[in-house]
């Protein structure tokens, strides 16, 4: 159970593509680029029904399961730096397991010669609260 | 100021993000069953900094409080940590084959193009 408690972080997960930060950024930034790759199998039909794709824009994804029925995701473009970073929420909708855990994704795009180290981070909002709260208690203010 | 969540996935994801409340729940795990005072003496720390902690996480399910007498004991609440390691591990796969996938994508892309 300490091994549990220990790996209670961020997910975060890099990755090397042999293309450029410009072309695997447009991998998220276009719809029809990003319907093709964000679907965890094959045999998951995934529709990207909105892709608003800019600061405060929406999108919302269904996804298919075999045997299973529909589940859907949605979320909110709060960062974009084009080549550089795209950071959105990520939302679980009912009757998901996970419905209603608000979680944050960032997509880091590095250079590297031409290629591209990609670096996703995906964290639970409220470790970002947990956070802000060591600030606060650290400051002296009572809360 | 409290924070309200929804989800109490929300709730135990809160409590685990601090590194204090971590170790608190590895040494509850360790020993299996702790008072506060124990944990006071453990972690030289003060009794109201042990208790905010201990408060936290019993609020997000993942100890819970026996009182026995004056003597109040804190077990660890596997549920919640479970709850938290199905999100991780559903998580991590979705992302590890996505991205599996999107190189992929990007190669055939690519190729289509030359």
């Amino acid at each position: 159970m300490t091994a549990i408690i220990n790996k209670i972080e961020p997910i975060v997960i890099n990755r090397f593509y042999e293309h450029p930060p410009e072309k695997v950024f447009a991998a998220f930034s276009c719809k029809k680029a990003f319907e093709q790759w964000i679907a965890p199998s094959d045999n998951i039909d995934t529709r990207v029904l909105l892709h608003d794709f800019r600061i405060n824009g929406l999108y919302r994804i269904e996804f298919s399961i075999p045997e299973i029925g529909k589940s859907f995701l949605g979320g909110e473009f709060i960062h974009i730096d084009c080549p550089r970073q795209i950071c959105f929420t990520w939302l679980w909708e009912e009757p998901y397991i996970h419905a209603g855990v608000n979680s944050l994704v960032t997509v880091d795009f590095i250079e590297l010669n031409g290629s591209t180290k990609l670096s996703l981070t995906h964290e639970m909002k409220a470790c970002l609260h947990s956070n802000q709260l060591n600030d606060i208690l650290s400051a002296g203010k009572v809360l | 100021m409290t924070i309200q969540y929804k989800n109490s996935l929300d709730r135990t994801f809160h409590a685990l993000g601090d590194e204090s409340r971590r170790k608190i729940l590895a040494m509850i795990s360790h020993k299996q069953r702790c008072t506060a005072g124990e944990l006071v003496d453990i972690f030289n720390v003060s009794q109201p900094t042990i208790s905010k902690h201990l408060k936290v996480l019993e609020t997000a399910g993942l100890i819970v409080r026996h009182v026995k007498g004056r003597h109040h004991f804190f077990n660890l609440d596997i549920k919640g940590l479970k709850e938290a390691d199905i999100w991780i591990n559903r998580h991590l796969t979705f992302w590890e084959n996505n991205l599996d996938r999107l190189g992929l994508f990007l190669d055939d892309e690519t190729k289509e193009t030359k």
